[in-house]
């Protein structure tokens, strides 16, 4: 078989592999409610790229300061290169997680046995790499469309960077896996995958230090006080200009004001990606047992993520080391059958907790940062503030944390068979999420008190309140979700269809939670009416309201803990679900 | 095999799938230390009758009786007396094998669990595995974890749905010695496979459905003695002649 016989085959089977992936989509789309969410998601991500083209926001993100804009030409080419810079970088460290070359799961045997050259493969998997990135390219136009001087030309710019900084991360990978190079000798046999993460999160520490300390930037920079200034600063700075020099091409292209402009930059850089594209295809080496190790690691984690796990918890379990020992997790929660299935909830959740903390802090520190705009220590600031911590907190938590049902989906087999009650073993799943995250949540709230140094007495009931409006939410999401057992994971088939139905299913969460809350709003007003009717103070209704709040979101998690276990019993195990 | 009172009683089971009659009125019975096999061909419904045996399922037409215990009436009494192994177990990525035992001896009130999780880790050659979390094991060693959580709890009925499937020839030896060993013990086994060499060995009674009927219940020499065995007296001629499939031979007489 000849070379460019192979090619044409691998070409045919990159493009079948996209037939497949259009026809998956529209064949979800085929029943009634199959169409409406397959409307909906559309709707939701042209609507979503609209809002960041022609928001209020005009373009969604700046990256030069306030301060910065209008400073020439010179500074946006600093800011384009150090962007460019910045996602190669990171780019290349994932590439730590995928040493080799990564082939699918069900393709990587046939490629490697088949009479391919290494070098086509190579050329294949670019070539695919090529076409996704133009869709993920899709979002980086919507969000910087508007800060273009001419979108035209930048379209061209930043899908053409967005190809090399793929092949740059492609480099990088083989080069680890290939055992006729060093490099690749070094790292055979090494898990690097947390490498890569440790380095990442340094330099972008570091990276994140020098813009935010201005004793360090301005020591280094000249002590300009500044974002604006010391930016100026640091993009004159030689060792700088070096470091960005291999964007240069593409950030011109970017900036291309004028069709000359254009015109050249765009040669410069279609010459500069054909050159990285042979020489990447060219320099492949020994790569089948990184790739074979590879892939199989990431058919791991996808099929790890797709039971419901988290991507950054499926690493750490991943680089566990085989046999070696784990803490033992205290019974905190009796021996009973409750308590059982809420200890191994909660084993889950400690034995590879340090993503799932991380995660979890990163949310409430997001949440409390927001929090912090609201400025006073009367009553209603402190109580508003913490309502929003609460309000904001459970809502993401839970849906990053995934110690419930989501990820029990692949075991209901064997859960459906345990003689315990459903509406108990729905409690005892669920619960030790929920304590996990009221702890979260009440750390940000007390962080935030202090912060601002807004004690209030108020404060105590707001605490109090935080563990029962969070089960209640868990328990909605989760009775909901046993209904409706959707699980969005990113690169799915039918992706657009999921993000209808992901969207509309938590709508139908919301209109669930509004109602409960009109009861109780009903109920509130129904108090008001009697009081005034026989003539009370007012007071009694304030004295008493907080505790009837209290009681009724209470009512509604036993109400939504009563309907998780309904679920749970009609729960078909043998339907398919995704 | 004892004749006692049975210890699983299905009358009249029917479950539907939309329009598709997955179980349609079946009805068997298994008494204490009697090896039930069932068999069918795929998509006959065997999987699903095991679901709904073991709660599962929800029962939508007929009545399932487990060591007494009606179904739908006293579900939780039913599945204490019941273990269920699945085709492909799936334990707890997170848990360890012992914690698995621990769990289950929790979930099923098993008081002194931790003498006989371990010689159940040793008989089913897991002893060296016991700190391997439940995502670090073999197909295999899955299906031996499965069968060692069904029996720490002292089952009175055991389901089991391809249970030798993932085993090396020294795991299928152990399995069938044990199955064989709990039956001698008192419970009662439904035992579905596609293995009818492993069916015709531990087998005491058939049962062969095919688009959710029964279309066979009796002894495996019943089989031999009726119409069943006209092209042959092995239970594959027999399963072959009970579900109507013709094989190219036969067509090729004809």
């Amino acid at each position: 078989m000849g070379r460019s016989h192979d090619l044409k085959t691998l070409f045919r089977l990159a493009r079948l592999h996209w037939r497949a992936g259009f026809r998956k989509q529209f064949r979800r789309m085929r029943t009634p409610s199959g169409c409406i969410f397959g409307v909906f998601g559309m709707l939701l991500i042209v609507g979503w790229l609209g809002i960041m083209i022609f928001g209020p926001g005009g373009g969604g993100a700046d990256l030069a300061p306030s301060d910065a804009v209008g400073a020439g030409r010179g500074l946006h080419l600093f800011f384009a290169q150090a962007f460019m810079a910045a996602f190669c970088f990171l780019n290349m460290m994932s590439a730590f997680n995928a040493k080799g070359l990564y082939l699918p799961k069900a393709e990587v045997q046939a490629l490697l046995s088949a009479p391919i050259s290494t070098s086509d493969l190579v050329r294949y998997r670019l070539f695919v790499d090529g076409g996704k990135t133009a869709l993920s390219g899709v979002i980086f136009v919507a969000l910087f469309w508007a800060r273009l001087p001419s979108p035209g030309y930048g379209v061209i710019g930043i899908l053409l960077a967005l190809f090399a900084i793929t092949i740059a991360g492609r480099m990088v990978s083989m080069a680890l896996g290939n055992t006729n190079l060093w490099i690749g000798r070094f790292f055979h046999g090494r898990a690097l995958g947390r490498v890569g993460f440790m380095v990442g999160m340094i330099v972008w520490a570091v990276m994140v230090g020098f813009l935010v300390s201005s004793d360090v930037a301005g020591e280094l920079f000249g002590g300009e006080e500044s974002m604006g200034q010391r930016m100026q600063a640091a993009a004159e700075t030689p060792i700088v200009v070096v470091l960005l020099a291999p964007m240069r091409p593409f950030a011109e292209l970017v900036l291309a004001e004028t069709l000359v402009q254009f015109l050249t930059w765009l040669a410069v850089d279609v010459a500069l990606l054909v050159l990285v594209f042979e020489l990447c295809a060219y320099s492949a080496g020994e790569l089948r047992e990184a790739t074979l190790t590879t892939s199989e690691e990431l058919a791991k984690r996808i099929g790890a993520m797709r039971k419901g796990h988290s991507g950054l918890s499926v690493m750490g379990r991943l680089g566990r080391k085989k046999g070696k020992r784990v803490r033992r997790v205290p019974r905190i929660f009796g021996q009973g059958r409750t308590g059982t299935i809420a200890w191994a909830q909660l084993v889950g959740i400690t034995r590879f907790s340090l993503a799932t903390f991380l995660i979890g802090f990163v949310v409430v520190g997001f949440v409390v940062m927001i929090s912090l705009k609201i400025n006073g220590s009367s009553e209603k600031q402190v109580m508003g503030s913490s309502l929003l911590i609460t309000g904001l907190g459970t809502v993401y938590l839970a849906t990053t944390m995934r110690f419930d049902f989501r990820s029990s989906l692949s075991r209901m087999e064997s859960i459906k068979s345990w003689p315990i009650s459903a509406g108990r073993l729905f409690f005892a799943t669920v619960f030790p999420q929920a304590l996990l995250m009221v702890l979260l949540l009440v750390i940000g709230v007390l962080a935030r008190t202090i912060l601002k140094e807004t004690f209030h007495p108020v404060l105590a009931q707001c605490l109090l309140l935080i563990p029962v409006v969070v089960y209640a939410w868990v328990a909605l999401d989760n009775a909901v979700f046993l209904v409706f057992p959707v699980k969005f994971i990113p690169g799915q088939d039918g992706a657009v269809h999921h993000i209808g139905r992901s969207l509309l299913l938590v709508v139908l969460r919301l209109i669930l939670l509004a109602i409960a809350g009109g009861v109780l709003a009903a109920v509130l007003l129904l108090l008001i009416f009697v009081t005034k009717y026989f003539g009370q103070d007012l007071e009694i209704v304030e004295l008493v309201a907080p505790w009837i709040l209290f009681a009724g979101i209470l009512g509604a998690g036993f109400a939504f803990t009563f309907a998780g276990g309904v679920a749970l019993r009609r729960f078909d195990v043998s339907r398919q679900v995704s | 095999m004892a004749t006692s009172t049975p210890l699983l009683s299905v009358r009249n089971l029917t479950r539907r799938f939309d329009e598709v009659v997955a179980v349609d009125e079946l009805s068997f019975e298994v008494s204490p230390g009697e090896i039930l096999g069932l068999v069918g061909p795929n998509g006959a419904g065997k999987t699903t009758t095991l679901r709904t045996i073991a709660g599962i399922l929800p029962i939508q037409d007929g009545e399932i009786s487990v060591a007494g215990h009606d179904l739908d009436r006293e579900p939780l009494g039913a599945k204490s007396a019941l273990a269920w192994v699945p085709d492909d177990p799936q334990p707890n990525e997170n848990l360890t094998v012992m914690e698995h035992l621990e769990f289950t001896a929790g979930i099923y009130g098993v008081d002194e669990w931790s003498a006989l999780a371990t010689q159940l880790l040793e008989r089913f050659d897991l002893s060296a595995k016991s700190e391997a979390l439940g995502g670090e094991l073999s197909r295999g060693m899955r299906q031996k974890l499965a069968f060692a959580q069904a029996w720490l709890t002292g089952p009175e009925v055991v389901l089991m749905d391809e249970p030798l499937s993932g085993l090396d020839p020294l795991g299928i030896r152990a399995a069938k010695e044990e199955i064989q060993e709990l039956a001698a013990n008192g419970a009662a086994i439904v035992l579905s496979s596609h293995l009818l060499k492993l069916i015709e060995e531990l087998a005491d009674r058939l049962l062969i459905i095919d688009s959710g009927r029964a279309v066979f219940t009796g002894t495996l020499s019943e089989a031999r003695a009726s119409d069943l065995a006209e092209r042959g007296g092995s239970l594959e001629e027999i399963f072959l002649a009970a579900t109507g499939a013709v094989i190219e031979d036969d067509v090729a007489e004809d």
